[in-house]
């Protein structure tokens, strides 16, 4: 740089912000950076991004956490019995419906065979001598 | 949980040694790590503002020229892609340069920009006041394209090379016009004295 160039690069000194006014930006600026609309799967990615080992270390353990102390760790289970279960579910619910007339029924006889129909010859027939039993 | 890995996250040190300083705070800013978006504002901040100061109508108006600049910049990193040759302070200062000429262009169909340029500022000590305005005066008498090309050469302390990028003049002219205008501006401001 010759000296013009220093004598004009000193004039423009005079065009920097005034300290209140570059407070003021700094506030405004961190505000809106805080408040921009934002993705959490592009915030991991950069997370990931970053600093893969330390940062995916980080997030190993926080999956981990999230995994036995949620019950989310039931749900593999879950999806591979999930025929069995919906089946045992389905059973259950007609069963056991508040409003199920057949569990009603079921609940208060036992289940008994038909008795046959009397003949007439029944009829003619001393009745049994239920005392003597 | 992301917040504790934003802020375990530590930033480096406040003020910029290299380029390659000023990319470890993108890096981290691009995680939500406020700490190095504040040392990417504050290392930025008045190249920024010089630069756009003669492009703009008032103080006002640079403020908010650069205000807007750094917040699309801060919301957008992860669109920054590092070029070779070309600092952050190149592409932060092309958003920066966008949105002075929208604004200007605004402006000049509600009035004349001769009439805002040399709006008073208050607050300034009145040595420092008149050589600013002494400044923008001189600078409001260049042609558009020089006064951008001298902008972005002074007021953002840009080499020829980056001012080529981001002026779309080649090096050779913007030495030529820094050559050529650089007189001319001593000499007006020694006038003005």
């Amino acid at each position: 740089m010759t000296e013009e160039d220093l004598k004009l690069a000193e004039a423009f000194g005079a065009l920097a912000p005034s300290p209140i006014r570059q407070a003021r930006m700094q506030v405004r600026i961190l505000e809106g950076h805080a408040a921009r609309p934002r993705s959490l799967v592009l915030e991991w990615w950069s997370l990931l991004r970053a600093r893969p080992i330390a940062n995916g270390a980080l997030i190993a353990v926080a999956a981990a956490i999230l995994f036995f102390t949620t019950p989310l760790g039931a749900l593999p289970g879950l999806l591979r019995g999930g025929d069995q279960l919906a089946a045992i579910t389905a059973k259950t619910d007609v069963e056991c419906a508040p409003g199920s007339t057949k569990s009603r029924a079921a609940r208060r006889r036992p289940t008994v065979s038909p008795r046959p129909p009397l003949s007439p010859a029944h009829l003619l027939c001393e009745p049994p001598d239920i005392s003597r039993k | 949980m992301f917040a504790l890995f934003a802020t375990l996250y530590a930033g480096p040190d406040p003020r910029p040694k290299d380029e390659e300083e000023v990319q470890q705070w993108i890096r981290a800013a691009r995680v939500g790590n406020s700490r190095a978006a504040k040392q990417l504002y504050s290392a930025h901040v008045t190249r920024v503002f010089r630069a756009v100061r003669p492009l703009c109508a008032s103080d006002a108006d640079a403020e908010d020229v650069t205000q807007d600049a750094f917040i699309d910049a801060l919301s957008n990193l992860n669109r920054y892609a590092p070029r070779p040759g070309v600092r952050f302070v190149g592409w932060l200062l092309t958003l920066a340069l966008n949105r002075a000429r929208k604004r200007r262009a605004r402006a000049a169909q509600t009035q004349p920009l001769s009439e805002t340029e040399n709006e008073a500022t208050t607050g300034s000590p009145e040595d420092e006041h008149l050589r600013k305005q002494a400044l923008l005066k001189a600078l409001a008498e260049l042609p558009e394209r020089d006064r951008r090309v001298i902008c972005l050469r002074y007021g953002a302390e840009l080499t020829a090379e980056e001012v080529e990028e981001l002026a779309h003049v080649s090096a050779a002219n913007v030495r030529k016009i820094c050559e050529r205008q650089r007189k001319a501006l001593l000499e007006r401001l020694e006038g003005s004295r």
